[in-house]
């Protein structure tokens, strides 16, 4: 099987690269940007095949990256994280169109799980 | 003061996720290497393994506390007495455990929902609660159990001391019910009332708090 391009987005730098790190060492394909914007620049040149945005940034947030990935690259699966006791957030991006939320701290097996699950169905449709 | 503290927890939360990954990535690194011999592997992943129980503990009390933070975003919401009561106990496990005291919800089967303000009703409850630790020198355990009564919703509160004396329990009860004179304003805003409750089968005290469905 070939590598899952996953794009990261997460303004805690030390958090972001450290995943994208675990998740390359278990061959999943992981680049990390620390700023929505950023993140979109580069999804014009590169698309992922799955992207993981953290809900809370400074600048555009994560429902921010989710909108304007709907509207430009609809085929791309988002998952959410956040950090909020309250699953509220997740719940109000998945009706926005996310495939799916998660709570920080991760379980970087589970996060496979999720990447996983969304290029499958992505594949699908 | 909520949002601020709701805020917080998200930075904690965030500190721990830092701190859990990069543990993640040395514990990767560590088994990567496994055929270079490393003297101290064994060491490094029990420690690392505490690190990750530590995380996961500091994530729940952040969970906790975010929770709340967020009680005092809506005055009156309607509240699963259930959750509450157990969401409450966590916030106030350490302060009981100092005092070698138990926390128990006894839940209501199948469920109660009341219509109220969650931060004042969780200040009623600490009250209770510090009134009753101050009954339970010797250790013990407090039970919380929600039950509906007449028109009206009851968390019983009541008191399983360890060691308790012939003839200590009514004077107790006593002690307790003036303890709760300086709540009225909060009682009268959740039409709520605290009361010794008597009469029941359980040894130790009993508060009862009564608020409108």
């Amino acid at each position: 099987m070939h590598e899952i391009k996953v794009l990261l987005i997460d303004d805690e730098v030390e958090f972001v690269s450290t995943l994208a790190e675990r998740l390359q060492i278990r061959g999943i394909g992981a680049t990390a940007v620390t700023s929505g914007a950023a993140a979109l620049r580069r999804i014009e040149f590169v698309p992922p095949q799955v992207v993981v945005v953290d809900l809370m940034m400074p600048g555009l947030s994560g429902l921010d990256v989710l909108q304007a990935l709907k509207e430009r690259h609809p085929e791309i699966p988002v998952i959410l994280l956040t950090g909020r006791g309250s699953t509220k957030e997740g719940i109000d991006g998945m009706r926005l169109g996310a495939f799916d939320y998660m709570m920080k701290p991760l379980k970087v097996e589970e996060l496979i799980e999720k990447i996983e699950e969304a290029v499958k169905l992505s594949s699908k449709t | 003061m909520g949002r601020i503290t709701a805020g917080m927890t998200h930075e904690i939360k965030n500190v721990l996720a830092v701190i859990k990954e990069s543990a993640g990535l040395m514990g990767d690194i560590l088994s990567i290497g496994q055929e270079t011999p490393f003297l101290h592997r064994e060491r490094f992943m029990k420690i690392l393994d505490t690190i990750k129980e530590q995380v996961h503990r500091g994530s729940e009390l952040a969970v906790q506390l975010n929770r709340f933070a967020h009680c005092a975003d809506t005055p009156f919401v309607a509240v699963n007495l259930n959750e509450l009561l157990q969401h409450f106990c966590c916030l106030m496990q350490r302060h009981a455990r100092l005092k070698h005291v138990e926390l128990k919800v006894l839940p209501h089967e199948p469920g109660l929902t009341v219509n109220t303000d969650p931060f004042r009703l969780q200040l009623l409850l600490s009250s209770c609660i510090d009134s009753c630790l101050k009954q339970l020198d010797g250790g013990g355990t407090i039970v919380l159990h929600p039950e509906s009564s007449k028109g009206s919703v009851d968390v019983q509160i009541w008191l399983e001391a360890n060691t308790i004396q012939e003839g200590e329990e009514s004077d107790r009860a006593e002690t307790l019910g003036e303890d709760f004179s300086e709540l009225e304003d909060i009682q009268s805003h959740l039409g709520a009332r605290i009361s010794p409750l008597r009469g029941s089968e359980h040894r130790g005290f009993l508060l009862g708090l009564a608020l409108r469905k």
